[in-house]
């Protein structure tokens, strides 16, 4: 995001290179395990007839109203990691006049999926005394596994985490 | 007319940015002509996609297209993430640290054998006992830093270059390989027993695979319930391992003439154990190289050219031990070969003299040229075929 930011007078703290370059690395990693955690929300909508790149980034700026900001380029490399991974899949068909690769999360991507978004509130319910902000999660709609932080719909009938496989089923109730 | 320019300029534009992403790609992605084709493929889409929406859905300009572009982001950028693959551990991802311990302990060994012949031989030195123990810990000292350092170092560019395992063994296997001996039996799949009594109940399917062995083969026919040894005359060229053996044993040939443990030989043959080491540094260094640029024809065919150049100027360099054989009669290394023999020969009554192990260490030159020589040849006949052939690929059938 600061890498768009102008910078309005010099004396300003990112009028200073040392300290722009500082910001912008710090968001850049910040914004790394976030963006593949939106990238598969995005993609989770999608179960049938899968997603392509540039739809998928334009959904992503359009949902977090420009804020989360990926260099465009680089999402392709994450989407081929992912797919080698079996986290993604991949059909190829053309729209438009070009042939267009259609991503589409794996079973074990959507349980993958349901970890990291799981672990992720958690993360920030728990920073949340530090920071000036409040978290509320769903918890009347899912449950947060103890172990793992495993995101689990509460009418789902399992009675063990899919992820870490603890017994859960006394916990639900 | 105008148009048609326009249109020209804004693929020309694209051109050049994929161009670059590709030209900074790492060496094993490259190595993979259909990833390659498949990744600039879904990038160019992006960049023409993002400029019809700027263009407002009509034909873009040249200003949107260089707006699309940047929005990518670098070329080196891009073309790192496609590097970022491991789990990081100590500098070397986790893929690939068995490995690399693999390679620190062959090296370490080998390392501390050499200078435990040196140190053998010392002792018909006129040093004195505490000398030459001295001399021979700096010796094990300096080469294991060699060995730790170099290995490490290499170890290190591969994993910040994203290569695992897999990428470092799929190169050598499709490899062209030049045989001079026939091959007996060369299976894929070592640990499963083909036999005439499997039965296939399913139907192949076909693959397209790059050719592993183009020569034809025989290959004998295993009995049923007959556990059969395989035998084969070739393994498959590895320039890595041969990159990383050449840069580690060519520096502790280059270092080691200079150390205390080596101080009783001749300073022509101190040179000449110097100028050896450097030609296998060299001839390391371009292997190595010839490990990571993979399929990318003329590179390869120069550093073959190069690496058979530099294995060339082994051969005078081994004939002139024959011309000066007083580099050895001079020194006391011969008299130590000498003693060591006798100690062992004479035992069952033969004793070696010098002109008896002058026309041995002749003869074993001669059998190294000749070696060299045929090691010449067989990359000859490489570089000839990658020229001819390529590297091709046929249908290959295999059943799940």
């Amino acid at each position: 995001m600061l890498k768009k930011v102008k910078t309005f007078h010099p004396e300003a703290l990112i009028g200073d290179d040392h300290f722009r370059t500082y910001v912008e690395s710090f968001e850049s990693e910040l914004l790394r395990g976030i963006s593949t955690v939106a990238i598969l929300q995005i993609m989770k909508r999608y179960p049938e007839e899968g997603i392509y790149g540039y739809q998928l980034l334009k959904e992503l700026e359009e949902e977090t109203q420009n804020v989360l900001i990926v260099e465009e380029g680089t999402v392709y490399p994450l989407l081929r990691k992912m797919e080698k991974d079996g986290v993604l899949k991949s059909i190829k068909r053309e729209l438009g006049g070009r042939p267009r690769k259609y991503y589409i999360l794996t079973e074990e991507g959507i349980k993958l999926l349901n970890h990291m978004s799981g672990f992720f509130a958690k993360l920030l319910e728990a920073i949340s005394p530090l920071m000036d902000f409040q978290i509320s999660l769903p918890e009347d709609m899912f449950m947060y596994c103890p172990n793992c932080a495993n995101k689990i719909k509460l009418d789902d009938f399992s009675k063990f985490c899919e992820v870490c496989g603890l017994y859960i089923e006394e916990i639900k109730n | 007319m105008n148009e048609e320019n326009s249109q020209n300029k804004n693929q020309e534009l694209v051109n050049n940015f994929l161009a670059e992403v590709e030209r900074k790609l790492p060496f094993w992605l490259k190595d993979q002509k259909e990833d390659i084709e498949e990744i600039l493929e879904e990038l160019e889409t992006h960049i023409w996609d993002k400029a019809t929406v700027l263009a407002e859905e009509l034909d873009p300009s040249e200003d949107h297209i260089r707006q699309a572009i940047d929005q990518m982001g670098a070329p080196s950028k891009i073309a790192s993430e496609y590097k970022r693959r491991g789990k990081p551990k100590f500098f070397i991802t986790e893929e690939l640290f068995p490995l690399y311990t693999r390679v620190m302990i062959i090296a370490a060994a080998v390392l501390a054998g050499i200078n435990f012949l040196v140190f053998i031989f010392s002792f018909a030195s006129n040093k004195s006992v505490g000398e030459i123990f001295g001399a021979f810990f700096q010796g094990v000292f300096t080469s294991f830093a060699i060995a730790i350092i170099i290995v490490s170092a290499i170890f290190v560019y591969l994993s910040h270059e994203g290569y695992l395992p897999d990428d470092l063994g799929r190169f050598a296997r499709r490899f062209p390989q030049v045989n001079f001996l026939p091959v007996i039996r060369l299976d894929k799949d070592k640990d499963k027993t083909i036999t005439q009594t499997d039965p296939l109940t399913t139907e192949p399917n076909v693959v397209k695979e790059t050719i592993i062995v183009k020569e034809p083969r025989v290959v004998r026919e295993v009995q049923p319930r007959k556990r059969v040894k395989r035998v084969s005359y070739v393994s498959g060229r590895n320039y890595l391992s041969e990159g990383i053996t050449g840069m580690v044993f060519g520096t502790a040939f280059v270092v080691l003439p200079f150390l205390p443990i080596l101080d009783f030989i001749q300073e022509a043959f101190r040179i000449w154990i110097t100028i050896f080491g450097a030609l296998m540094l060299l001839g390391g260094i371009i292997k190595f190289l010839q490990a990571m640029v993979g399929r990318l024809l003329r590179l390869q065919q120069l550093l073959m050219f190069l690496g058979l150049l530099v294995t060339a100027i082994n051969i005078p360099l081994f004939l002139t031990i024959i011309g000066k054989a007083q580099i050895f009669t001079t020194t006391n290394v011969l008299d130590a070969v000498l003693n060591l023999l006798d100690l062992i020969i004479t035992k069952i009554g033969y004793t070696m003299n010098t002109e008896t192990a002058i026309l041995a260490l002749t003869i074993t030159i001669y059998i190294t040229v000749g070696l060299t020589a045929l090691g010449i040849l067989s990359e000859l006949i490489r570089m000839i075929k990658l020229e001819v052939e390529g590297f091709p690929e046929k249908e290959v059938i295999y059943y799940d």
